[in-house]
């Protein structure tokens, strides 16, 4: 059944999705063909510079635009098949609310990761052009230095950290997904503005788990104050470490809000919803 | 055989102000078409929708095939909303196919004939295809369940009166004495002949259990007559 259900989560979400995401592909050629590919260091300009300045601020805003894009549709498809007329059938398909979440979360995560790996890729074909490339290649060894990749991070590759950063953005993605159903089942306890719950219930929930991550990040000495401190009176700064110990708490936090947001949707759909 | 459906003291609101359904107390049994009339406001759909586990019931308990609303009673009922409750950019064929997916005792083949008989064109978007056209097409999929219980929400109420019919006959042909249909309609003059039992529900309580026969032997009216009488403005 579950097999079942996640085709037909999918294909609803295929209906808009995959056209969204071919664009932003084509952009983004369009963008290294014409712009950021004709880069070189000799034609650099005010006006050229300018130029690059808006086509990045452009590409950054497609980028945010297709994220959000994806997030939406996720939670509307979500809200049309769980809670609108809709509903009507899925409710009465001899299936179990768990099931139905876990079909839509799975889905929905599948589309959350690949939407990252489009904004990986989209950003890898703006920015990683050969002029940029080469300046890297030259300064391969300072930049290095720069970022912390001494001691027990000197094995660690580019491509490695971008791997990482990759699979770490996809958990994230994942539990995107999760946070927005969970707005949008915490909608329905609104009973007259279940939309506009959904909206409130959103900006709650990220406002919520954002101030949790700064006092957990402040009660492992992860302050920006301190840090700012710390550098300015000398001491020894590794962007790797820092980021690595950031993000092994922004994954254990994630994991938690995760599985609280996802048994909360659960209690809902269970023992709230009244299809009105 | 034990009873279809049995509710006990069942009730429901939509706030602390006013009950939708009241202490509703009621036991069916199989191989029989149940009228449930009232009108609007009384509660009929509301009952209906607890029966199908969209609602979630305030107080009390309701019973199919002896078990509470859940997986196992939505394998044996067959519930038309009285809405449109398909998704629309799906094609009328691919709605069979996941009717087929999702219910074991969905057939295809009944499906397809009752689409061919009613010139459905199975490739049609549900969107493209009109509103009387549209309840044709959800009635066929319900109707093509071998369920225990059909629920049917206002069936009749938007297709003109030559489909009216064939979909009349259509739930007569799917009547048999496992299986009990309920069906909640304003438009009792036209399923009266197909009755065997009426339940009339006023303000969110049951006024009247009795058989079609009991109400023209004992009180000499027509359902509809009753109904007119009981229900006054």
């Amino acid at each position: 059944m579950l097999s079942k259900l996640i085709k037909y989560d999918m294909k609803s979400l295929n209906r808009f999705l995959p056209v969204l995401h071919l664009l932003i592909l084509l952009s983004s050629i369009l963008i290294r063909v014409f712009i950021t590919g004709r880069i070189k260091p000799q034609t650099s300009s005010e006006q050229t510079d300018l130029l690059i300045i808006l086509c990045y601020v452009l590409y950054f805003t497609m980028i945010t635009a297709l994220s959000t894009g994806t997030y939406l549709i996720a939670g509307i498809r979500f809200y049309k098949n769980m809670f609108s007329d809709e509903g009507y059938l899925t409710k009465t398909l001899p299936i179990t609310n768990g099931m139905h979440l876990l079909s839509k979360t799975i889905a929905g995560s599948i589309w959350a990761a690949v939407n990252m790996c489009f904004i990986y890729l989209c950003s890898y074909i703006v920015i990683w052009t050969p002029y940029i490339k080469s300046v890297v290649e030259e300064n391969k060894d300072d930049i290095l230095q720069e970022f912390g990749f001494v001691g027990k991070y000197a094995h660690l590759s580019f491509s490695t950290v971008f791997l990482i950063l990759l699979i770490f953005s996809c958990f994230g993605a994942v539990s995107s997904i999760i946070m927005v159903y969970a707005s949008v089942a915490l909608g329905q306890l609104f009973s007259n503005h279940r939309v506009l719950g959904a909206v409130v219930s959103y900006f709650v929930i990220s406002t919520l788990i954002s101030v949790l991550s700064v006092i957990v990040m402040a009660l492992f000495g992860h302050e920006t104050r301190l840090l700012i401190t710390a550098e300015s009176a000398g001491n020894e700064f590794n962007f790797i470490s820092y980021m690595t110990e950031i993000m092994q708490i922004s994954a254990a936090l994630m994991i938690i809000t995760s599985v609280i947001l996802y048994v909360t949707t659960h209690c809902i759909m269970n023992k709230k919803i009244n299809l009105i | 055989m034990n009873p279809i459906l049995e509710c006990y003291g069942l009730t429901k609101s939509y706030n602390k102000m006013y009950n939708a359904l009241h202490n509703l107390n009621l036991t069916l049994d199989r191989g029989q078409i149940i009228g449930l009339l009232g009108p609007n406001g009384s509660g009929k759909t509301t009952f209906i929708k607890l029966l199908n586990d969209v609602l979630i019931p305030t107080q009390g308990e309701i019973r199919i095939n002896g078990m509470t609303p859940g997986v196992e009673t939505k394998k044996i009922v067959s519930y038309l909303p009285e809405r449109t409750y398909l998704d629309e950019t799906m094609k009328v064929k691919d709605i069979i196919q996941y009717f087929s997916d999702f219910y074991d005792n969905f057939s295809d083949e009944r499906a397809y004939q009752m689409l061919d008989d009613l010139q459905i064109d199975t490739n049609a978007r549900l969107k493209t295809l009109s509103k009387g056209t549209k309840e044709k097409v959800q009635l066929i999929l319900v109707m093509s369940r071998d369920a225990d219980l059909y629920v049917l929400d206002e069936p009749i109420g938007g297709v003109d009166p030559a489909a009216r019919d064939y979909i009349l006959s259509t739930i007569l042909n799917n009547y048999n004495e496992k299986a009990a249909i309920l069906i909640s309609t304003h438009l009792i003059q036209d399923i009266e002949n197909i009755l065997d039992r009426v339940l009339f529900i006023k303000q969110g309580q049951l006024v009247l259990n009795a058989t079609v026969d009991e109400i023209r032997t004992e009180q000499g009216k027509s359902v509809d007559a009753l109904f007119r009488e009981v229900f006054r403005c």
